[in-house]
């Protein structure tokens, strides 16, 4: 439970509100970013039904990535990008698909909610039995924001919607409505001072009523569970005084053009896929922006939705099938259709358009300079999988692409087996849990007693410690 | 009783792992101890001992099953229930962000929570709200108990406590009024235009919309010492009336009988939830709850071959939910009908997409026309177009799906999912398979399979009749379709030679009628039964059973167990 009460702080200030942001004026500010202070992120980019597992890698060895490496693979558009690339190989996803660990779910269902968790299904639900990764971020670093969680296009509300968890069957829907998400963090800046503090007076007046209903409510004999409820939403109540952000050196606002088209979205588009590209663009921008000024350190886009996904009719492709039907190579979401003729290069497409928009992240990511580099360099993005081969719903060989040193922890510009093992499509070979918890040190979170996190996930599945080779 | 050769996945649907071991023959209700008979009459007077409550369908006192004191409204009746308070015509929560579902209900009280985002959605839609109201002199004045021109300051009094009374769905205590008069005092200059009476009034508004008091229904009567069972009080029920019956708040009938006490014994409740089936509201949660138990959503990314079904156009998804809504509606609250009507009833409701589908003739337009459709073909939703073409791939049918919606939503059987890596590709066409009949046959045969497919192929087999859009035919690839099969079920085998037989035997069976209300009873209490509800729910059946599953009934009997008026303050 939250034990420091920011209410109290703003109150310490006289009750007088200033026409400022009050946003700004109370978040702690780093404003000297020495090498110890420099935030270090995560990202999930997120895509689901598997890829074109042939042509996906890069062709040459392990070792070093040069732009020979990505020629040819659905992984090329990322090629000016290839000194910051970390391709890891050899991983299968914990617990592990195909029933082999006997866990609830099938493997769509697997796919999703255990990519950030490492966690099984519940028995009913099939929500995650714990906490997702960039939420366990947000809990250390965040300073009592969640994780930023973005969705582009269509997700449904059962275990196929979600990927991010902000604790056991806790599901966190990702915002697909580019100008909410922007709202959030933006927060009051734009509005002029007599409306903003009009604005500010509601809202205080307000966050003094709630509090008070909720403490009256509170002073019942409650469950546990009840109270946790009431603590929950009453803490997310408090929270938004303090909207999502200005922690950083970069003010938390788009450019006017940019912005006034976030505004203009038909609301309407919002939920379906036919606005894909444009929102995902969106979505980009604003998370790139988040990191960069200092709104979260874990955030998560999500490109649709397990055993769903658009209809790709932009970029040169010109699909009659969704994504996930394509990942079958079937007509048929079950499979019970005809074949689809030449439904290995639709999806080697798909790839390659994906590798193209998340390029286009990295370079979002790469623009904003702070200190000695960009916030690329001190973050690790990685675009991830819910299967690798979507045809079998396959949990092992995991396409993997990280980017980012995030402050020289990790080499960059290599390809590495993680595996011991020769053959890397094995359920045998390394946990994807480990990668979780790589990437938890990565970023800076620490145990309780201060070293390095050992294990992230559920005990039974996974194992412990980093992938000490992809450290730098 | 048939056991499974093996369990392929640990899974449970609800109740069914607490009462069946593994695999897929018995459905959960099929499991339950014989509940007592229902004992008519001896239901009234609170009695809060330590061992339960009287509950009209068991015979010992019953423990209520464990609910959250603290049940969010969903964003459905969020949105009727500002448009009952405010008099508006607006959807809100249509940008709040979903809620999960559990056992394909959105409503499960575990899943209704707020955290980071909806808090943020609430506020936004409060402030939207206020702005609107402050620019709208009419509309706020239509609000009002009395004319502010006097006495500004007591109009705001009375409106707070009148208007707060329904918000929070029970009188304010004097402090909440107290509090409710301070924002009024403080709202004259906080929006951009309106008199300072309209902003105060505004803000009271927007203030009462973020209120943990109106996005709750709060039960807070306290437990006496050492007391593990409370009777709800008259609001408490109210709102579980109103909620349960209308998706929406208590109007102002139900709160007088609530002041009155008419809502402490069961004759009271019952005669309000009688009243309350008999207004339009009553279809709110009607449609709603068939809209989710009969997975309607997924109709709106349906793609069938436009080579093979031409006849299948743009819109068809809007109108086979529009046509399966309005036939649970009408069959239920218009022409009073049970579980048997909703299973074979040839009445339906179609406009000029459906119209040829279903090979009628005659002008249709774009509004729904009551038919009456063949009874030689059709029998109930479930030879709907929405229910057959819902449950079959693009170029074909399914069997497969149509079984196993069959067994998981109508009969409650336990059916895990297909192993990770079951090949789920049917083998094509060939000299040997020539329907998918036989294809499904053969790619099913393994023992390893048969465990479930033998309950699962049959009933679906049974809608070979009909094809991949749910049109009737009777050949495929020119070879006679075969619609006879038969499956086990708690009652006994049941056999049938095609869809409308099943169905009408369907219609008959225990394990069928149980089924549906198990199903209800999750969507009315907002939570899956446990062992605890068994006694009720079995009570319940009996006594439906002897009036033919009459639906509303059955909704009047889920306001009648100890459950629905009685929290349990048992800690796990």
């Amino acid at each position: 439970m939250k034990t420091i009460h920011r209410r109290n702080f703003l109150r310490g200030a006289g009750g007088v509100m200033v026409g400022l942001p009050f946003l700004e004026t109370l978040a702690p500010r780093k404003a000297t970013a020495g090498a110890d202070d420099t935030p270090r992120r995560f990202v999930s980019f997120f895509e689901c039904n598997g890829v074109e597992m042939n042509r996906f890698f890069p062709t040459t060895g392990y070792g070093a990535l040069t732009a020979a490496s990505l020629q040819g693979t659905g992984i090329e558009p990322l090629t000016s990008h290839v000194d910051k690339l970390l391709i890891p190989r050899g991983i299968h996803m914990v617990p592990r698909g195909f029933n082999r660990d006997g866990t609830p779910g099938d493997d769509h269902a697997k796919g999703m909610v255990h990519k950030l968790t490492a966690q099984p299904c519940a028995n009913g639900s099939l929500f995650a039995t714990g906490i997702s990764v960039d939420q366990e971020i947000a809990n250390h670093l965040n300073d009592n924001r969640p994780a930023l969680n973005l969705q582009v296009g269509y997700a449904g509300n059962n275990q196929l919607g979600y990927i991010s968890y902000h604790g056991s069957e806790q599901p966190a829907a990702g915002e697909n409505n580019p100008w909410f998400a922007y709202q959030d963090f933006m927060g009051l800046s734009g509005i002029d001072d007599v409306a903003l503090n009009r604005l500010i007076a509601r809202r205080q007046s307000v966050l003094d009523l709630v509090e008070d209903d909720f403490s009256r409510l509170k002073g019942q004999d409650l469950s546990a569970e009840d109270r946790t409820k009431l603590d929950m939403h009453l803490t997310a109540v408090r929270d938004l005084e303090f909207g999502m952000g200005n922690a950083g050196l970069i003010p938390c606002t788009l450019p006017d053009g940019r912005a006034a088209e976030l505004e203009g979205l038909n609301p309407d588009t919002i939920a379906s896929d036919s606005e894909f590209k444009t929102i995902g663009r969106m979505q980009m921008d604003i998370l790139a922006l988040a990191l960069a000024c200092g709104s979260t350190h874990a955030a998560t886009l999500q490109w649709g939705g397990g055993a769903g996904g658009p209809i790709f009719t932009w970029d040169g492709m010109s699909h009659v099938y969704n994504h996930h039907k394509l990942s079958h190579g079937n007509t048929a979401d079950d499979c019970s259709g005809g074949e689809v003729a030449g439904y290995l290069d639709m999806l080697f497409s798909i790839d390659q358009w994906f590798a193209g928009e998340f390029a286009y992240l990295l370079d979002r990511l790469d623009s904003y300079s702070e200190g000695d580099g960009t916030v690329l360099d001190h973050s690790t993005a990685i675009w991830m999988n819910e299967l690798s081969d979507g045809l079998g719903h396959n949990f092992m060989d995991l396409p993997y692409v990280m980017a980012g040193g995030c402050c020289d922890y990790f080499q960059t510009g290599q390809y590495v087996k993680v595996t011991p093992l020769d053959y890397t499509a094995h359920d045998q070979d390394s946990p994807h849990n480990k990668l979780l918890t790589t990437i938890l040190n990565a970023v800076g979170v620490r145990a309780p007693d201060g070293g390095p996190v050992d294990y992230f996930g559920h005990p039974d599945f996974g194992e412990s410690g980093e992938f000490d080779a992809l450290k730098a | 009783m048939a056991t499974t050769g093996k369990a392929h996945v640990r899974i449970a649907l609800g109740i069914g792992a607490l009462l069946v071991s593994s695999g897929c023959y018995r459905g959960s209700d099929g499991a339950a101890e014989g509940g007592a008979s229902g004992t008519e009459g001896d239901d009234d007077g609170a009695d809060d001992g330590a061992d339960g409550a009287p509950d009209p369908f068991c015979e010992e006192d019953t423990l209520p099953g464990k609910l959250s004191r603290f049940v969010r409204l969903t964003h459905r009746q969020y949105d009727n229930t500002v448009k009952a308070l405010l008099t508006v015509d607006t959807t809100p929560a249509a940008e709040f962000l979903n809620d999960a579902a559990i056992g394909g209900f959105n409503n499960n009280a575990d899943q209704l929570l707020v955290n980071n985002n909806l808090a943020r959605d609430y506020r936004r839609a409060a402030e939207q709200l206020g702005d609107a109201l402050v620019t709208d002199s009419a509309r706020l004045a239509s609000l009002l108990p009395c004319t502010p021109d006097a006495d500004p300051d007591g109009c705001a009094a009375m409106f707070i406590a009148q208007f707060g009374h329904r918000a929070f769905r029970r009188p304010l205590t004097s402090e909440e009024q107290a509090q409710f008069e301070g924002l009024y005092q403080t709202g004259g200059g906080l929006y951009e235009s309106g008199s300072d009476f309209e902003q105060g009034i505004s803000f009271v508004v927007e203030a009462f919309l973020q209120a943990p008091s109106f996005l709750y229904r709060s039960e807070l009567t306290p437990a006496g010492e050492g007391q593990d069972v409370v009777a709800l009080s008259g609001y408490e029920i109210a709102s579980r009336l109103s909620y349960m019956m209308w998706n929406s708040m208590p109007d102002d009938e139900l709160f007088a009988a609530a002041e009155a006490g008419m809502l402490d014994d069961a004759q009271g409740v019952q005669a309000q939830a009688r009243r309350m089936l008999e207004d339009p509201r009553a279809a709110d949660p009607i449609e709603d709850f068939h809209q989710q138990w009969l997975g309607m959503s997924k109709y709106a990314s349906l793609s069938k071959d436009p080579d093979m079904f031409p006849e299948f156009v743009p819109g068809m998804a809007d109108s086979m939910q529009a046509e399966t809504l309005a036939f649970a509606r009408n069959t239920i609250l218009t022409n009073d009908g049970t579980f048997t009507d909703l299973m074979t009833s040839t009445d339906s409701y179609v406009d000029e997409r459906l119209a040829p589908l279903y090979g009628l003739e005659g002008e249709f337009g774009p509004e729904l026309t009551p038919v009456s459709l063949d009874p030689a073909q059709r029998a109930g939703f479930l030879t709907h177009i929405g229910f057959l073409a819902g449950n079959a791939y693009f170029a074909g049918t399914s069997p497969i799906h149509r079984g196993v919606f069959v067994q998981r939503q109508v009969m409650c059987t336990t059916i895990p999912d297909p192993p990770g890596d079951a090949d789920l590709e049917l083998p094509p066409f060939d000299e040997e398979l020539t329907t998918t009949r036989q294809r499904v046959e053969h790619h099913t045969s393994a023992d390893a399979c048969q465990g479930c497919h033998s309950v699962i192929n049959e009933p679906g087999f049974a809608f070979e009749g009909y094809d991949a859009i749910g049109v009737l035919r009777t050949e495929e690839n020119g070879v006679t379709v075969d619609t006879q099969g038969s499956f086990a079920t708690p009652d006994g085998e049941m056999e049938f030679t095609d869809a409308v037989d099943m169905i009408h035997k369907i219609a008959e069976s225990p394990q069928a009628q149980r089924c549906y209300l198990t199903q209800w009873f999750r969507y009315a209490s907002s939570r899956t039964e446990t062992v605890d509800d068994l006694c009720s729910l079995n009570g319940m059946h009996e006594n439906l059973v002897e009036g033919d599953y009459n639906v509303k009934e059955l909704l009047v009997s889920l306001t009648r167990t100890v459950s629905f008026r009685y929290r349990n303050t048992v800690e796990e």
